[in-house]
Order: C-alpha cells, then sequence, then structure tokens
C-alpha cells in the first residue's frame, strides 16, 4: 500500500468568457448568486426567474452554464421537469454545463434515478468557494466525457465503448460515469451479455437502483417481460422517486397488452414530476383506454405547452380534439383546433385541423362546409404529396364515409398501402362496415394488398435472379413512400441481407439494413418482431465477421 | 403523539435552517461592503459558525426525511467514486479552513478500488463532523486518509491536536466519543450494511498513529 495525496481544485481559475443563464425565483438568492459569479470574473449573465421564461432562453441562444434552481414555480414545474425538457428536444446543447442548486436534500434520489440528470447539484446554501469548486468539476468532467458523448453523438457505439475504456484509465475520478454509459451503450448494440456483466458485478454488492434498473433492462431486452416487470415494481417500491423506473415499467407492460396498468403506472409517475412527455404518454394511453376524462385532463395541460414545447406535435391537438369530439363537445373540439393552429402554424398542422374540422361538420350534418374542408384536405395532400399518419387516417375515412365522397376508395387504398399496422387497418375496416360498406373495404384492401405483394413479387423475382441492385432499388422505393408499412421494410431488410451474404459485404447496404430495422424495434405485431429478431441475428453475424458491431 | 412530536421538531429545524440562510446571505453581503474591509477575519469566523448551524440543521432534517420513507433511516447505496469523493472532501475542507493556519493533506491508498458503495450525501455528514472537530482541535494540521482496514473502507480524519483521550489538564481535556456529533455520524455510518459478510460501518475514535491527535475513522462495509 502506498498512500497517495490529492491536490486541491485550482482556485485561481476564472471563468471570464463563460455565459451563463441563472434560473432562479428568489430575489435574495439571485443577487447572491450574481455577486458570487461577479467574483469569479463572469459578467455575461442572464437572468429568469420563471421556467418558461427559462425555457425561451434556452431555445434562442447557447449558454455555457445553466445555474438553475430546482424548486422554480410552486404550482408549474420544477428545474428537473425544465432540464428533461430541454435535453429531451435537445434544445440544450450537449456542450451547456447545467447545474441544479436545491435546499432539498431529496433531490440527491431525484438526481440518482434522472434519464437526463444535471451535470452536478449544489445544496443551498453554499460559499463561492462551493460553487467555484463544483464548476470546475463540471467543466472537468465535461471535458472528460466529450470523447464518450461524441462517439455516442455519431452513432458509433463502438467507438464509444473504447472511449469508455481508455477514459477510465486516464479520468478515474469519473470511473462510474464511464462504466454506467458503457452497460448502456452494450444495451443499445444488444450487448446484453456484456451489460449483464456490469450490473452484476455492482449487484453481488448492494442493490444500487441504477445497477438494478439496467438488469430490469437487460431482462425487457432478452424478452423476460414478467422478471423485468418484477424488477422495476420492486425498485419503484424501495425508491418511488426513480422515475425512469415507471417510464419502463409502463412500456414492459404496454409491450405485454396491459395499458390499464401502464396507463397507472405512469399516473404515479407524475403525481411526482409534471414531465410533459409522461402527461402526453397518458393522455394517449387514457384515449386508447376509453378512459376520455383522464385523457381530456391530460392531454389539455399538455396542450396549454404547444408552441412552447418542442414535445407537443399536432396528432396531440388532433388527440385532444377527437377525445372532446368523442365526449360530445364538439365546440370545444373546434376551439382545440383553432388554438393548435395558432401555436403551430405549418402545414401538418393545416392539414390535421382541416381533417378533423371536416369530420366534426361531416358528423353534425353540415354536409356543405365539410365537403369544402375535406376537398381542400385532400388537394392538400395530393398537392404536398403529404402522407396521412395514422393517428389521421380514421378521421378523414371518417369524413370520406359520412360524405360519401368518391375518393374514398382510393383514399382507403393509399392508408392501407401505407400502414401495414392491424389495429389501423381494424380501424378502418370498422368505420366501413358502420356504413354498411364492408364489401367496399375488402375491395380497397385486396387492391391494398394486391399493390404491396406486386412490389414486393417484383423485389423478390429480381432478387432471386441475383440482380439485388433492381430489388434493393424496388423496395427502397416502395419503402420511402411507405415508411408505415412494415411488411415491406421487413422485405428490404431480407433482400438487404441476401445480398450481403451472397454478393459480399457492403457497409452501404449493412447500415440501411441497420437503419430499418432501428426503426422496427418498436413493432408491436408478434409476428414481424420475430422475423426482425432473425433478420437481427444474421446481420449481427455479418457485421461480426467483418470485425464490426451493430452500431445502433 | 411521538410522531406529532418529531414533525414539529423538524418543522422548527427546518424555519431555523432557513433564517440562519437568511443571517449567511446577509454575512456575506456585508463581507462585500468597503467598512468591513478591517473585520474580514472576524467575519470568516461568524460565516463559519453561520455555516455550520445550517450544515447541522441540514444534517438532522436529512435524518428526519430519510426516516419518513419507512422505518428507521434509508440509506440510498450508490456507486462512489473514491477519487471524486476524496476530491470533494480535500475541496471542501480546504474551504473550512480559510482563515486558519492549518494545513490539509487527502491521501489515497493506490491499491484501493475505483468504487466503493456506499451513501455518499450521509458519509459526508459524518465526515463533516470529524474534519469540524478536527480543525477545532488541530494545531497545524489534519489528514484525511482513505484505505482499507481489513474488507471495510476506512476515511480516517486526523490531527495533531494535544491530550486527546487524557485526563489532565482538566481545561484541555478532549472528549472521547462523547460528543452528540460523533454518536450521530456513528448512527448515520451504522445504517450500513453488507448483507454478503454481515459487516457494518462505525465510527471509531482513537489516538492517532500518525499525528497524535485524535482519529476519527469512519469505516464502510
Amino acid at each position: 500500500m502506498a498512500l497517495q495525496p490529492l491536490t486541491p481544485t485550482s482556485s485561481v481559475q476564472t471563468f471570464e468568457n463563460m455565459s451563463v443563464l441563472m434560473v432562479e425565483d428568489n430575489m435574495g438568492m439571485r443577487g447572491t448568486i450574481k455577486a458570487m459569479l461577479n467574483g469569479f470574473g463572469i459578467t455575461k449573465i442572464e437572468i429568469a426567474q420563471r421556467a418558461a421564461e427559462a425555457r425561451k432562453k434556452i431555445a434562442t441562444r447557447q449558454f455555457d452554464l445553466v445555474l438553475c434552481d430546482y424548486m422554480l414555480d410552486m404550482d408549474g414545474m420544477t428545474g428537473q421537469e425544465l432540464l428533461e425538457e430541454a435535453r429531451l428536444t435537445k434544445v440544450l446543447p450537449p456542450e451547456t454545463i447545467f447545474i441544479m442548486t436545491t435546499a432539498e436534500r431529496v433531490y440527491e434520489k431525484v438526481v440518482a434515478a434522472a434519464e437526463y440528470g444535471p451535470d452536478d447539484y449544489i445544496i443551498k446554501p453554499f460559499s463561492p468557494d462551493v460553487l467555484r469548486m463544483r464548476l470546475l468539476r463540471a467543466i472537468e468532467r465535461k471535458q472528460s466525457l466529450a470523447e464518450v458523448n461524441k462517439c455516442i453523438g455519431k452513432r458509433d457505439l463502438d467507438a464509444a465503448v473504447g472511449a469508455c475504456d481508455s477514459g477510465m484509465k486516464q479520468n478515474p475520478r469519473f470511473v462510474v460515469d464511464y462504466l454506467r454509459i458503457k452497460a448502456e451503450v452494450f444495451l443499445q448494440q444488444e450487448r446484453n451479455d456484456d451489460a449483464q456483466m456490469i450490473y452484476e458485478d455492482i449487484l453481488k454488492h448492494k442493490a444500487v437502483p441504477w445497477a438494478r434498473f439496467g438488469m430490469a433492462q437487460v431482462l425487457k431486452s432478452t424478452e423476460q417481460l414478467e422478471q423485468a416487470e418484477a424488477e422495476l415494481k420492486e425498485l419503484i417500491a424501495e425508491n418511488p422517486l426513480f422515475l425512469r423506473a415507471y417510464d419502463s415499467l409502463a412500456k414492459v407492460q404496454r409491450e405485454q397488452g396491459n395499458f390499464t396498468e401502464a396507463q397507472q403506472t405512469l399516473q404515479k409517475a407524475a403525481d411526482r414530476s409534471n414531465s410533459i412527455a409522461r402527461v402526453l404518454e397518458i393522455g394517449e394511453l387514457a384515449k386508447q383506454n376509453g378512459d376520455l376524462v383522464t385523457a381530456e385532463i391530460m392531454l389539455t395541460k399538455a396542450l396549454s405547452r404547444a408552441g412552447i414545447s418542442e414535445i407537443v406535435k399536432p396528432s396531440h391537438v388532433l388527440d385532444l380534439a377527437s377525445v372532446k369530439s368523442e365526449m360530445g363537445k364538439d365546440e370545444e373540439a373546434l376551439s382545440v383546433l383553432v388554438q393548435g393552429k395558432r401555436a403551430m402554424p405549418g402545414a401538418s398542422m393545416g392539414l390535421t385541423a382541416t381533417v378533423v374540422e371536416a369530420r366534426i361538420y361531416a358528423e353534425k350534418g353540415n354536409h356543405e362546409h365539410a365537403r369544402k374542408m375535406l376537398d381542400q384536405a385532400l388537394e392538400q395532400i395530393q398537392n404536398e404529396t403529404m402522407s396521412i399518419s395514422s393517428e389521421l387516417a380514421p378521421e378523414v375515412i371518417k369524413a370520406c364515409l359520412i360524405l360519401d365522397h368518391p375518393q374514398t376508395m382510393s383514399l382507403a387504398q393509399m392508408i392501407l398501402e401505407q400502414h401495414s399496422d392491424d389495429a389501423l387497418r381494424a380501424i378502418i375496416e370498422n368505420l366501413f362496415a358502420r356504413h354498411g360498406k364492408t364489401h367496399a373495404f375488402a375491395s380497397a384492401s385486396e387492391e391494398a394488398l394486391k399493390a404491396v405483394t406486386q412490389i414486393n413479387n417484383n423485389g423478390v423475382q429480381a432478387a432471386s435472379r441475383g440482380d439485388f441492385i433492381t430489388a434493393v432499388g424496388l423496395l427502397t422505393d416502395a419503402y420511402s413512400r411507405m415508411p408505415g408499412n412494415m411488411r415491406v421494410g421487413v422485405n428490404l431488410c431480407k433482400i438487404l441481407i441476401a445480398s450481403l451474404e451472397r454478393e459480399g459485404f457492403a457497409a452501404q447496404y449493412a447500415a440501411q439494413a441497420e437503419e430499418i430495422l432501428a426503426r422496427l424495434a418498436t413493432v408491436q405485431d408478434t409476428e414481424i418482431r420475430q422475423q426482425v429478431q432473425v433478420i437481427k441475428h444474421k446481420l449481427n453475424q455479418i457485421l461480426k465477421q467483418q470485425g464490426q458491431l451493430w452500431r445502433n | 403523539m411521538a410522531q406529532l412530536m418529531h414533525t414539529l421538531l423538524a418543522a422548527a429545524v427546518h424555519e431555523n435552517k432557513n433564517l440562519m440562510q437568511e443571517v449567511l446571505g446577509a454575512i456575506d453581503a456585508l463581507a462585500e461592503h468597503p467598512e468591513a474591509a478591517g473585520l474580514q477575519d472576524e467575519i470568516i469566523a461568524l460565516r463559519r459558525l453561520a455555516k455550520r448551524l445550517v450544515d447541522g440543521s441540514l444534517e438532522v432534517l436529512a435524518i428526519y426525511n430519510r426516516g419518513q420513507d419507512g422505518d428507521g433511516l434509508k440509506v440510498n447505496y450508490n456507486t462512489v467514486t473514491l477519487k471524486d469523493f476524496m476530491q470533494e472532501v480535500l475541496d471542501e475542507t480546504v474551504d473550512m479552513l480559510r482563515g486558519r493556519a492549518l494545513s490539509v493533506q487527502v491521501l489515497m491508498d493506490d491499491s484501493l478500488p475505483a468504487y466503493w458503495i456506499f451513501d455518499a450525501g450521509l458519509v459526508m455528514l459524518a465526515l463533516r463532523n470529524g474534519i469540524e472537530n478536527a480543525i477545532e482541535f488541530a494545531q497545524s494540521q489534519l489528514q484525511v486518509i482513505c484505505s482499507l482496514d481489513g474488507e471495510r473502507l476506512c476515511i480516517s480524519v486526523e490531527d495533531d491536536g494535544l491530550y486527546f483521550g487524557k485526563a489532565p489538564p482538566e481545561k484541555l481535556a478532549r472528549p472521547v466519543a462523547t460528543g452528540l456529533g460523533v454518536k450521530l455520524a456513528d448512527k448515520l455510518l451504522r445504517s450500513h450494511h453488507d448483507d454478503v459478510s454481515g459487516r457494518w460501518g462505525e465510527v471509531q475514535l482513537t489516538a492517532s498513529t500518525r499525528l497524535g491527535g485524535a482519529a476519527f475513522r469512519c469505516l464502510l462495509p
């Protein structure tokens, strides 16, 4: 044993060129912190007193440091929620250092389990020296992890693992950070055994929450959903502030088809944090579960941030409008659309609003106005070659059926070609049936199937001739036109793999297959999921032979 | 009734902490005043006392809050990078020593593992206690040594103070593990337990073989 002395963190370094955003609602505290920052030579200081103001400032310019109070608005948002939203919407650049200040020791628990944690947090009150030390530490940590984060940003996950290994040796001060990131990268690469080894190494000593959470992800990734659920439930029982665990548990419950339980799980998390992403997810789940009252409350809450938060999309306006409609509140639904258009001007919101308005007026019996709106929407779809999202599809079909629009069949066929989603197909089939047009649906469905089958067949035939270039070209074109059609995606992947196996390795094909498989990763359809697993396995073997690993 | 009493006491401590935070702010503002230029030493001493009151209140509140989670003190185990933790100990101690003619050295055994699993918040609270005591009694220097003691991690705060554990002279005799702070620190450490080895954490107050004063040894399973 040899004792090595540590050197105190330098107190001579100044930060003159740093730009700082201070988010603090207490006037006295603002003065104190500003004096401290001035003492470090920092003069470029902007102040936000409330979360909304901070959000705007972060979105419009880049700061070197955000110093944010945890308890921001007593009735609104915490600093942690502000941070989560800023990271989720990518308005906070990775280079910006985010330090939370808090008088609440309970924040230790929040931060330990947060998916989007700050670079550091300081318990109030703190002296200028403490702030300076934490700032220096945060800068050092940011610099140490920069290479790893750069690799992850480029999605070069092998390089990220390498950077973690060398980082652990060069900067032992941040060894746990490297270890956690490395395990998460392994999970992304589906190197579940490697990730499991890291987690188990920790768990053999103590049930450390992040390692338990990681183990649950390994279980989830290896389709051991019941075990993953049990592990996450236990983790939550012991760490009620571990919000990531609730989100993950809800995902597992959704995958198991337990949508009501998933909603309950997320509601428990929302009771502890007003994360806008979570509120939206509850709203969507509640809508799906037929719990219209909750859906209305949650979506209204989320939509109050429309136009302010990037997380809120036109599809959420559509969700709320259709929930209101289902509750018989048509006037409120129309007003939601108007507000949505005002908050999110753009083609997508415009189309959504026009379609929903057409459907509402059609249902109210004002066919003239409804037809005008519907024609306008269809023209927009044709002229701007806009695809119809799976959320908007039932609305447009409903309006078409009520108005007996001449384009109903061609539109239904187009939607069925573009989306291979069985749930959506069932919804559309049901709508046709309600209008006594079961045969018409069958015919549109048959035509769509024929068109897709034709494309697939052409591709497969070309591939079987050994003409992989034509096969890939045909299906790539088809998939770009119908990205919601998972079957086309799967077939394209199969042809890409066949080409890689028979014609030799081509980086471009491997990358294309990887990208499609990553998009198909969240598919619920069991048959497609099984096929995706088989293709993934084959691709992994091909990549391994090339000395490469799964990058996504 | 007992629960109500605990809550009332916690509320009172919370209120005191907030008031003391304001006092701290006022001291900082005062320190900036031109007329206070000649009183910097007194202001630093005053600030240190006020900060100890705040830190003490935070300690009590932390224990109270954790007790709310269930029966007894809830430990938030996490992986703690030892180098990072000890660097924080060093930087905080340097901060606490400002204005005093004392030096501090933090030493780490180079054969230690990179991380240890414990509740960094609780252990830091316990260590602060030891460091504050050491500062009170040290003549010229302090050492904080992080090493292994058997299979436990040992963070030992040592000083070169006089009369540790010795009876006379009466006025200068130092208490041996009778202080409330030491008991509290021991409670914080004893909340750490390793299920596999069956070992507990504890605080031992012994004589320092390195510096001749006291050694406040925090042992972690």
